[in-house]
């Protein structure tokens, strides 16, 4: 392995807290050792990729911003882009977050965040070393959008996305068109657009079900008469105004994010269209009250954003999970009846499960949910896992504050740790001892019960698991799954003479940083007078 | 006539079903004794363990005698094979890993119902009773496994010979569904809805039917984490699997990873409620669990 280590010093906001210079020297077997002031930076930036080309490294460990922040800021998602271009698989990427999960909420405790800085250095490289290539499917996409929900808004983005020469499907639970023609200005696009051959118009037609990925959907139509009817297409455009049922009946089709009101929640506020998770899914938000104009822009934006991704000759989607090994899967069908997207499936034949690339989010559900461990997250190999936990166990040496391993999940628990790190750097009430070992997930769906055991086993007084609000989940059923397994393993603890009370879940939502400080500080408590 | 293979067996802590097993292969045994000399077993009285090419382990470490018995064992033996399940995997002996070794004799002493002024026995002539109870492996080394409580007749004659063949004994790697024979419709439809109301046991049932997946009928069967390999005898005689054979390779734990597969598949209340949990997930397997004992047992 040709691994380089690239360590940020943020400009003195990482470096006043961890010393990276020692750190940088502990790894001194790896091929590159690098220290810059900030990844992002034009200088750092170019620097990082001429030492990744010169020196011909085939794995990377960024020990600095959160992952999260990579994809936030444009000169971090260019970077990947750039280190996958050059040829590194997408998990020979590794992150150590010890600017939000170190630096900040440690700030003052120079020694302790140093040597916890080295454990999660520790465990990207683990990472490197067992974790799975990402391979990934090619899709040329269809140049066809499903519309789903007519407002003035869809009518104004199918006329637009016919003018692009893409074939539209509108699909509407309401049989007529009469309330959104009352207003004026969205008559003309209408009546430009209705007879259109590339017009295909589904009145009183609801969406049953939703397979596929960006580029190439395949929707099954339900029509008033009660058949079904297959449309393929490779984009969704959502328009559902504030129609709170359609939305909960559709969220667990296209998995949307909804707000605390039950309307659709955009993954990036700043945007004036809403954008999904799925890259191929985007809404025309409803903002009560905003006129005509603004749902123009937004339906302006969402076509702008869909058509410049399916405009592409083709688009490539990662798999998510490993091939179902034959030599262990017995056909239990576990998995089946477990995963909330209905990816996975039997061949009754051969009693050997298998897993639709096409269906499948990644959530990690069947993995934990398969009794024989047939599977693996591609993302999240157990493997890794197991061995993170074994290095995590060591503790920060010092720090007298119970050792808790906390379980944090990719949706909700990872960016409110990262958003308590941004309130710990300046306000002293939200920081929390170093003993607080924070360890990945991809979601509540994938926290295994054995990692629990073994996390205890290996010398943690506590674990504390994230878990989505009620309905929020990324992968619908994660926070469900996670609680259910849980409360039983608790029994499971009890029969160890371990008090269920050392493992906790704690309900957060992804911008709550108070919230994680203070449940997690509350915890420590809680242990401590066990 | 070319040298026999020669063999040894022996027991630790146990219930010789495994010798028994041996013994069910009735006239096939003679097939077997052609090509194997069997120089020393429980019932034959040896005094003096000779060199062997194959020793077969049943039983459990569970006190100092076992443990010398199976090192001496080891010393002897070109290859050494666990036999069945307590061997392999600690098995039933294994449970009490989940009680301190004061209590366990306390319990089998004094307070049993039907004990009258009970004492637990203090002589140096009784092996002394380990804290904890292991598989031969966390022992001394191991080559081979035959799993099973007990294990099927024709699995230890086939490990027999392909040990006299220079081989090791094969295992399946499966898990259990993949011999049982039972229809399973709802565990199969992707569906989020639990396959059942309630979760019950087989003689709460009005009629078990001998054709249906017993999870679809909402009685628990380790079959989905235990290793195939018996041939679903229990399902057979429609009981549901207990999980004898233990886990399969890639999975670390039977009963954590029963508790994952099954919550979302049975009503996990129920399961609380109305089911050993532990007991059912780890009744063979305790000792080679992630935490296999007590947390706060004494160190050996």
């Amino acid at each position: 392995m040709q691994a380089g280590l690239f360590i940020s010093r943020d400009n003195g906001r990482i470096s006043e807290t961890i010393d990276t210079g020692w750190l940088a020297a502990q790894y001194a077997h790896l091929a590159v050792v690098h220290e810059c002031d900030d990844f992002f930076s034009e200088a750092d930036y170019a620097d990082i990729l001429k030492i990744v080309s010169d020196r011909q490294l085939d794995s990377v460990i960024f020990a600095g911003n959160s992952p999260k922040h990579f994809e936030r800021v444009e000169f971090g998602s260019r970077m990947i882009e750039k280190l996958i271009d050059a040829g590194l698989n997408e998990n020979a990427i590794a992150y150590a977050n010890i600017r939000e999960q170190v630096a900040y909420p440690h700030r003052g405790t120079r020694e302790a965040a140093t040597q916890k800085a080295k454990l999660l250095i520790d465990v990207a490289l683990a990472r490197l070393e067992n974790s799975h290539q990402v391979k990934n499917i090619s899709v040329s996409p269809h140049r066809s959008v499903a519309l789903i929900g007519v407002t003035a808004g869809s009518v104004v983005a199918a006329n637009q996305l016919i003018q692009k020469g893409y074939d539209v499907y509108i699909i509407d639970k309401k049989n007529t068109l009469s309330h959104e023609l009352e207003n004026d200005a969205v008559r003309p696009f209408w009546a430009a657009i209705r007879s259109a051959k590339k017009m295909h118009y589904y009145p009183g037609t609801d969406v049953r079900d939703v397979a596929g990925w960006c580029g190439d959907y395949s929707i099954t139509l339900l029509h008033p008469d009660g058949s079904e009817e297959l449309c393929t297409c490779g984009g969704i455009l959502l328009s559902v105004n504030g129609h709170h049922e359609w939305i909960k009946d559709l969220r667990p089709i296209l998995q949307l994010d909804v707000d605390d009101t039950g309307l659709l929640k955009s993954r990036e506020k700043a945007l004036i269209s809403g954008q999904t998770k799925d890259e191929g899914v985007w809404f025309i938000p409803y903002v009560e009250g905003a006129g005509f104009d603004h749902e123009m822009s937004s339906a302006s934006m969402a076509v702008l954003s869909l058509t410049t991704i399916l405009d592409q000759n083709a688009i490539e989607h990662p798999v998510h999970v490993s091939e179902v090994d034959p030599a262990v899967c017995g056909g239990c069908g576990t998995c089946v009846k477990t995963c909330a997207f209905a990816a996975a499936s039997l061949d009754v034949g051969k009693k050997l499960s298998s897993v639709d690339p096409r269906r499948c989010k990644g959530c990690g559900n069947c993995v934990v949910s398969c009794p024989t461990g047939a599977r693996d997250l591609i993302n999240y190999p157990e493997k890794y896992i197991f061995k993170a936990i074994d290095i995590l166990s060591q503790g920060i040496p010092g720090d007298t504050n119970p050792r808790i391993l906390a379980i944090l999940c990719n949706g909700c628990g990872y960016p409110a740790s990262d958003a308590t790190g941004e309130l710990a750097v300046d306000e002293e009430q939200y920081r929390y001892p170093t003993n607080i070992l924070p360890l990945r997930v991809e979601c509540g769906g994938n926290v295994d019960t054995q990692y629990i055991l073994m996390a205890l086993q290996r010398g943690f007084d506590g674990v504390a698991v994230t878990i989505c609000r009620d309905g929020h989940c990324h992968h619908i059923v994660g926070n469900v799954d996670m609680e259910r397994r849980l409360s039983l393993f608790r029994e499971v603890l009890r029969s160890r003479a371990i008090q269920p009370e050392r493992m906790r879940i704690i309900k957060v939502s992804p911008h709550e940083g108070e919230i994680f400080s203070q449940e997690i500080n509350t915890f420590v408590q809680d242990i401590k007078s066990l | 006539m070319p040298d026999k293979v020669t063999v040894a067996t022996t027991w630790l802590q146990g219930c010789s079903g495994c010798h028994i097993a041996l013994f069910d292969l009735d006239e096939e045994l003679l097939d077997v004794l052609e090509i194997i000399d069997l120089k020393a077993a429980p019932v034959m009285d040896v005094k003096q363990l000779p060199d062997v090419d194959i020793g077969l382990v049943e039983g459990c470490v569970a006190n100092d005698d076992n443990e010398e018995v199976l090192k001496h064992m080891r010393e002897k033996s070109k290859k050494l094979v666990a036999l069945g399940t307590c061997a392999c995997f600690g098995g039933i002996c294994g449970l009490r890993n989940l009680y301190h070794l004061h209590d366990v004799l306390e319990r089998g002493y004094v307070t049993t119902e039907s004990t009258v002024d009970g004492h637990i026995p203090q002589s140096a002539d009784i092996p002394k009773l380990k804290e904890y109870v292991r598989p031969i492996d966390q022992v001394v080394k191991v080559d081979g496994y035959i799993p099973g409580c007990p294990p099927l007749p024709e699995l230890i004659k086939e490990g027999l010979l392909a040990l006299t063949r220079g081989e090791l004994p094969e295992i399946k790697t499966r898990n259990l569904c993949e011999e049982c024979t039972r229809k399973k419709s709802k565990m199969l439809t992707a569906t989020r809805d639990y396959l059942t109301a309630a979760v019950c046991s087989p003689n709460e049932l009005e009629e078990i039917d001998p054709h249906v997946c017993f999870l679809e009928q909402g009685v628990l069967c380790m079959g989905p984490a235990t290793r195939e390999g018996c041939d679903a005898r229990c399902l057979h005689g429609n009981m549901p699997c207990r999980g004898c054979m233990g886990p399969t390779p890639d999975a670390q734990e039977q009963g954590a990873k029963m508790i994952n597969a099954l919550s979302s598949i049975l009503p996990a209340g129920a399961l609380m409620f109305q089911e050993d949990v532990v007991g059912v997930g780890y009744r063979y397997s305790m000792p080679v669990s992630i935490f296999p004992h007590l947390s706060n047992k004494k160190k050996e």
